[in-house]
């Protein structure tokens, strides 16, 4: 069984919920990312790396700066760029900002406030959709034009998942054509942009699609016991991409079968 | 630039060679960006650092023969050596454009050797003040003996008054970090704004916000005035160090070589000839910045009157400037303290320096305070009178007070003879010197293994970093303080928070690296911009 890494920093919090997210529902190992043990594992070796929220290293300098120039992000970096499926939620997604794995920063919510609530967003059709082959984000499933007609049509408009920052606000890049680059690939988008992010931009992946950051907490989202499935659409994503099996019994196989019907809930 | 008085680092920015090295460097900048933007092949730059190469001083020299005109000359000649791709070379730039931006980068380059030079000098002074915190000797003024102090601390006030130099120099190289592209009277006609910044960027200089043909001259009376700061330091000093070497004092004494002559007539001597020289050069430094003062007011848009003063008045202040400093460093460096003659000479009074403590005691014990001071002063100037001849005893003052009935019986003879001690006269210096130097002199005893340039505060590097969100961006916090500003009265128009990183560094050390960290952790391009400065 491959691998699935989650680095963790001094402040990290989401890491428990993060690795029984994955644990619980595919059949990968998910381990803390500890480069005594893991510093020689190759692509292969590696489903995905999971970089969970919280803060890192008290969010000194900017979110997530420091933990950006540790050895740990170090590894994730080389990782990446060999093609390893990267998720940054929260804190992981301002890391992978100040990395430079994805573009553009997140400042302050333009609320001035720390949001902590659940947010309505959506993912952009074309991912989704596999019609459109030039955009594709391993944590993102890919329906037939005219199959799951209902679940696409959900998770294209609205749905739930908690969100939980005080620096959410993502700002697009300066440049003009890396700005341009980056809205090409936002993923996730906002229904009501809380946080004041550039064209409501929730997440987003980078050009080759193995990447992708987001502010809300899909993690949170992923058990009916407490409150919604809809997060488990970003594991169906990586389950599928990567050919990583589901865990019998699990909330994502459940999840899965209810799609597999045609049906969100 | 007299021989003598140059030191070969300083000489060789100021040098025909240096010239033309800068204009090169400005050219090849100009080059840079031409390709940058597509209006040049990129074999241009070799091809120039080809034909600038096969060139020496000598083949601009002999065609400006023929032009009269030193920049023609440099751009022809090389120009005509880069065959089919000499026409880019200088394309649509005027003369001033290359002259006064390397200008710039050759002045600035000065300064900071400037900055090398006096770091020596304070690193040399501090280390005779910490020596000498305990030397007592007499404090004098109009040269006349008044309270005892630490020779230390008179060496702290001749440190502090370089200190103020070093600020004074390293803000004249931000005021000479500026250079300018924009033509012949400053409206861009041949280029853009952005052209010009592209172009200064590479060099690290700043477009002068509006040039007339020329960067304007105040900049250069600028650097003058902060080079006279160091400068009129070095003579103060120069000046006090001839006094202490007169016969009379011998308090302090240059260095002396074996074989050192001091007269061709009178072996006995031994003048402060290095001290001398000091005041000399000083005086010539005066003349250089008021030199460049005249060259502010030029016609209209400029007129060429200032060349010919810059010829002379910059390689000058700079070679002898960086000279003195480093003389000076080295007479500091090796110059005899002697305590014991200080001590002789401060007990040549008889003690009158204790004057004002006596005057303070008697008001203290109810004596009218006029009163008072006629008595203290009636018995002074007896001794006073006796001075120059020696004909009192080393506490001739003490002994006269404890004589005199109503001040013995007011004051008292142990409260008297206490006032004597000198030891009082050092209490603050611990506050004085943690003032000057960020350090006590406990403190720096304390760090005796600590090199001199990390263990002082005073000498260490400071470089500020400031960060600030980029104008666009949504300051929140900012804008909530500046809406309380408001509900508190205030007109406050607008309101943005910087954050700053003061970091330092040994004093010798290259203040670049933090360039380098700042532009690649300390700000992040999408929503900062960030300014590195030295501040010290």
């Amino acid at each position: 069984m491959k691998k699935t890494l989650l680095p963790v920093f001094p402040g990290t919090n989401c890491e428990k919920e993060s690795l029984l997210w994955i644990a619980d529902n595919l059949e990968s190992k998910a381990e803390f990312l500890d480069l005594s043990k893991h510093s020689t594992l190759k692509a292969d070796d590696i489903d995905a790396i999971f970089v969970p929220g919280g803060f890192s290293y008290g969010d000194y300098l900017r979110a997530g700066a420091i933990a950006a120039r540790s050895d740990e992000m170090a590894f994730v970096k080389k990782r990446a760029v060999e093609g390893v499926a990267v998720l940054g939620i929260c804190n992981g997604f301002q890391i992978l900002c100040e990395t430079g794995l994805l573009p553009g920063a997140l400042v302050k919510n333009i609320t001035r406030r720390y949001h902590h609530f659940p947010v309505s967003i959506r993912i952009e059709t074309a991912y989704i959709n596999k019609s459109n082959s030039n955009k594709k984000c391993v944590w993102i499933p890919e329906f037939n034009e005219n199959e799951q007609e209902e679940v696409q049509k959900e998770f294209t408009t609205e749905f739930s998942v908690p969100m939980s920052c005080g620096m959410g606000n993502w700002i697009a890049p300066v440049n003009e054509s890396d700005k341009n680059i980056a809205e090409n690939n936002a993923v996730i988008y906002y229904n009501h942009n809380e946080n004041g992010s550039y064209k409501s931009i929730a997440g987003i992946t980078n050009q080759a699609g193995n990447i992708l950051g987001m502010m809300p907490h899909p993690e949170r989202a992923s058990d009916s016991a407490v409150g919604g499935v809809d997060g488990l659409i970003f594991l169906l994503g990586i389950s599928q991409s990567r050919n990583i099996k589901i865990r019998a019994g699990s909330e994502l196989e459940k999840f899965a079968e209810k799609i597999k019907m045609g049906r969100t809930h | 630039m007299i021989e003598r008085y140059s030191r070969p680092e300083m000489k060789s920015i100021w040098s025909e060679d240096s010239k033309y090295a800068s204009w090169a460097e400005v050219e090849k900048a100009h080059l840079s960006v031409l390709i940058e933007t597509g209006e040049a092949p990129a074999e241009v730059l070799s091809i120039f650092d080809n034909a600038y190469k096969s060139k020496s001083p000598s083949d601009y020299l002999a065609r400006e023969q023929e032009t009269g005109h030193d920049v023609i000359a440099f751009v022809a000649e090389v120009g005509d050596s880069m065959g089919d791709k000499g026409h880019f070379l200088h394309k649509g730039l005027t003369s001033s454009d290359v002259l006064d931006t390397s200008l710039s980068l050759r002045t600035r380059k000065s300064l900071e050797l400037i900055t090398n030079s006096l770091q020596k000098l304070r690193e040399n002074l501090t280390k005779r003040a910490f020596e000498h915190t305990n030397t007592v000797c007499i404090g004098r003024t109009h040269g006349i003996h008044a309270e005892p102090m630490s020779f230390g601390q008179v060496l702290a006030s001749h440190f502090s008054e370089f200190q103020r130099a070093h600020t004074e120099i390293i803000n004249a190289q931000k005021i000479m970090s500026f250079g300018k592209l924009s033509g012949a009277v400053g409206t861009y006609s041949q280029m853009t704004p952005e052209f010009e910044l592209s172009v200064l960027q590479k060099l690290k200089l700043q477009p002068e916000a509006v040039a007339t043909q020329v960067i304007p001259r105040d900049r250069f009376v600028t650097v003058a005035s902060a080079i006279l700061s160091a400068t009129n330091a070095v003579d103060r000093f120069a000046t006090n160090m001839r006094h202490w070497a007169r016969t009379e004092l011998g308090e302090v004494l240059e260095p002396f070589g074996k074989k050192q002559k001091g007269s061709s007539a009178m072996p006995h001597k031994k003048n402060p000839i290095l001290a001398e020289n000091l005041c000399g050069l000083a005086r010539t430094i005066r003349g250089f910045a008021g030199m460049l003062s005249e060259n502010v007011a030029l016609w209209h848009e400029r007129d060429i009157s200032h060349s010919s003063v810059e010829r002379m008045a910059l390689p000058d202040i700079f070679v002898t400037a960086d000279f003195m400093l480093s003389r000076c460093a080295n007479l500091v460096e090796g110059m005899q303290i002697r305590p014991e003659a200080m001590q002789a000479n401060l007990w040549k009074s008889g003690g009158l320096w204790a004057s004002q403590s006596v005057l303070t005691a008697l008001v203290t014990s109810g004596m009218n305070r006029t009163e008072a001071y006629e008595l203290v002063q009636s018995i002074a100037l007896e001794i006073s009178g006796k001075v120059a001849t020696n004909q009192i005893n080393k506490k001739q003052f003490l002994e006269d007070l404890l004589q005199n009935k109503k001040v013995k019986e007011k004051v008292g003879s142990d409260k008297l003879t206490g006032l004597f001690d000198t030891d009082r006269y050092l209490r603050s210096l611990p506050v004085t010197f943690k003032r000057v130097f960020g350090i006590t002199p406990e403190e720096y005893n304390r760090k005796n293994s600590e090199a001199i340039q990390n263990k002082v505060p005073a000498l260490q590097k400071i470089i500020k970093v400031t960060v600030e969100l980029l104008p666009d961006v949504l300051d929140t916090e900012a804008k909530t303080i500046a809406n309380d500003m408001r509900l508190s009265g205030n007109a406050v128009i607008d309101m943005r928070q910087q954050k700053c990183f003061f970091i330092r560094m040994p004093g010798n050390s290259n203040p670049d690296c933090m360039d380098k960290y700042a532009s690649e952790v300390l700000y992040n391009p999408v929503i900062e911009q960030f300014k590195v400065e030295v501040i010290q």
